[in-house]
């Protein structure tokens, strides 16, 4: 099976007055289809860097990565935007919700930029959201009338809404509570398990990396550790 | 990108935006609207002027009694009260370029009809006056020689004493109206005139042969044949400054008057101060317009700085479009169809409130009421211009920003 993302010797430098800072640090790494995998990491070790390189929003200084065996380096920055739009979704930390406006509309989002009918972008944004587990009551309301759960999960039905390949979750429970963190944890185990989504996921609570099926870590910028989140059943039946 | 989504994802833009989308449409509102209100007045009041000087004749000179560095116009009975239907008539005879001449005595009076009265002037003139002021008839006819051979009770009407005088569903021509107790009947209406460059209603007057005015209706002990004024008109308007002349010789010689002596009366070109005014009417439109052009720059400068604002504030907005996979050429479509769209809707609200302020200032003002085609498409060119000038400054700013450092802008 070919890896949907494939890096090697991934470097992303940055300048700093007159010297430069490696983010990351000459990282091989590899993804399988159909893994949720969790990155773990102190603060500062280059989690975020990594992540916004594998969703095409940054490019790296040197070193190479396949996405679905395209070589990103050589696509314009429109194509980078035709591959977020048709293959990547991206879940934030502050949920990066439009505000005033509706659960509807901020799933509609990513469609506006496809040629999706009015129709089927309405028809599809209304099954995403009930795909996350909102109904119909919570499709009209603006962000602030939603807790931070809710809104978290429009952010998720907003990134699957286009059918991506690869869902990347930056610190994704980072300001809920761990019941809530609990609850969408589940949500993406179960689309990762009953739709084949494939999770990359940053977290700094082993509690939720223990969710997904493999832990990365980090530290300055390089990957120190690659094993399989045994746990993570014992995690569920508690 | 199709423009048709663009234009939902601007106009959603908008919606989110609501306040900020208010304040831009405003400024462009006001802008508009002062353009097509200071062009309308200006051209308002320079059509009103221009109809004055071509409803006094362009050609037309009056003879006042009096004398100008003694004392004006009104230098009030006496001495100064001497100009007499036989000067006019010799002005008629005598000086080669007078196409017509008309006596002119007024009465400040009552008038009363069988529906209703009226205080009015009455002005005694010749049957030359109509030609003289060119100034038609609405309905029937002005009186002949023979009425004023005659002294004939016969008058025609202004258009303001018609209907003050009459019901609107009653003919008037033919009816008879009483001035002092004197029975006049209406030969005919005038054309409406409006109103004059001083503010007066030249339709709110009746007009009678002089000698009627003078025999019947005078009760003024001014004397036999003394007039108020004498209207002339000239053949060419190459003619008026050497007719003015010989006017005066005529005069002197007929007022016996020796050079050191000052003249009893006094020449006027009243199209020279027509002109005048007019010219002032003009410098009045340049000024409104300097105005209405300082209101466009200061309001097209703030539709730019709030769009630019607007960028900086929706930065995140604009990382996140990006992150969901738009493209740069699809953010700078959506803020300049934004910025298109909020000068569209000020520039029609623009348009409909200059319109309306325009009408309310001719009413006002008195003047006529034009909306030229050319300040309308220049109000909407500005609108249009404003959305993508002003607009595309900051549409470009944003479709350039990386979206790593758009989305974790604070
Ligand atoms: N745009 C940037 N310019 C300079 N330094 C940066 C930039 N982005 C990240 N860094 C630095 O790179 C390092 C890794 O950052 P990041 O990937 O955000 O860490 P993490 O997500 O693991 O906490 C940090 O030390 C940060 O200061
Ligand atoms: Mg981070």
């Amino acid at each position: 099976m070919t890896p949907l993302v494939q890096t090697r010797d991934l470097t992303r430098l940055f300048p700093i007055g007159d010297t430069t800072f490696t983010a990351i640090d000459r990282i091989t790494f590899e993804l399988q289809p159909g893994a949720f995998t969790a990155i773990m990491g102190p603060s500062g070790s280059g989690k975020s860097t990594f992540m916004n390189i594998v969703g095409c929003l940054d490019r790296a200084t040197s070193g190479s990565y396949l996405l679905d065996g395209v070589d990103v380096a050589t696509l314009s920055s429109d194509e980078l935007a035709d591959l977020r739009r048709m293959k990547l979704g991206f879940v934030f930390q502050q949920y990066n919700l439009l505000p005033r406006t509706s659960s509807l509309e901020n799933v509609e989002l990513p469609m506006m930029y496809a040629s999706v009918s009015a129709r089927d972008r309405r028809a599809r944004a209304r099954q995403a959201l009930l795909d996350v587990g909102l109904d119909d009551q919570h499709h009209r309301s603006s962000p602030h009338e939603l807790s931070g759960g809710q809104q978290q999960r429009v952010a998720i039905a907003r990134a699957l809404v286009n059918n991506p390949m690869l869902v990347l979750a930056d610190e994704p429970t980072g300001a809920l509570d761990s019941k809530t963190s609990g609850e969408i944890m589940h949500l993406f185990l179960q689309l990762n398990r009953d739709r084949g989504i494939t999770i990359l996921m940053v977290t700094h609570e082993l509690d939720i990396a223990r969710f997904s099926q493999r832990i990365i870590s980090f530290r300055d910028g390089r990957i120190v550790g690659d094993e399989p989140a045994t746990q993570r059943e014992m995690t569920m039946a508690s | 990108m199709k423009l048709q989504v663009a234009v939902v994802i601007a106009v959603r833009a908008l919606m989110r935006n609501r306040q900020r989308s208010l304040l831009t449409v405003l400024g462009v509102i006001i802008g508009v609207a002062a353009v097509i209100v200071t062009v309308a007045i200006g051209t308002g009041a320079r059509s009103n002027i221009e109809a004055t000087i071509s409803s006094l004749g362009s050609n037309l000179v009056v003879i006042l009694p009096g004398n100008t560095t003694t004392g004006g116009v009104n230098a009030g009975v006496g001495a100064a009260s001497t100009l007499t239907v036989d000067d006019g008539l010799s002005i008629a005879q005598q000086v080669r370029h007078a196409a017509a001449v008309s006596p002119l005595v007024t009465l400040r009076t009552q008038a009363v009809s069988p529906y209703s009265n009226w205080q009015t002037t009455v002005a005694g003139v010749s049957p030359a006056y109509a030609f003289v002021r060119s100034w038609p008839m609405q309905s029937g006819f002005f009186f002949n020689d023979t009425d004023v051979a005659t002294s004939a009770k016969v008058c025609v009407i202004g258009t303001t004493v018609a209907r003050e005088l009459f019901p609107a569903d009653r003919g008037v021509v033919g009816q008879t109206i009483t001035i002092n107790n004197v029975p006049f009947r209406i030969l005919g209406v005038l054309v409406s005139r409006g109103h004059s460059v001083m503010g007066t209603d030249q339709d709110d007057v009746i007009v009678v042969p002089y000698s009627s005015l003078m025999q019947r209706l005078s009760t003024s002990a001014n004397g036999p044949n003394i007039v108020a004024a004498l209207a002339v008109s000239v053949d060419a308007a190459g003619n008026v400054a050497r007719t003015i002349a010989d006017i005066s010789q005529l005069l002197r010689t007929r007022h016996r008057i020796i050079p050191p002596q000052p003249d009893d009366f006094q020449v006027r070109n009243l199209a020279d101060i027509a002109q005048a005014a007019s010219s002032a009417g003009l410098m009045l439109q340049i000024l409104l317009a300097s105005i209405a052009a300082v209101s466009l720059v200061v309001g097209g400068i703030g539709i730019m700085n709030i769009m630019l604002v607007s960028v900086t504030e929706r930065t995140r907005e604009i990382g996140l479009r990006m992150a969901v996979g738009a493209r740069a050429g699809a953010i700078l479509l959506q803020f300049l169809v934004e910025a298109v769209v909020l000068s569209l809707i000020g520039g029609g609200i623009g348009i409909l409130c200059g319109i309306a302020i325009s009408a309310i200032a001719a009413r006002v003002g008195h003047f006529p009421f034009t909306v030229s085609l050319p300040s309308l498409a220049l109000s909407l060119l500005f609108s249009a211009a404003i959305g993508v000038g002003f607009g595309f400054y900051p549409a470009r700013q944003a479709a350039h920003l990386n979206p790593i450092d758009a989305l974790h802008a604070e």
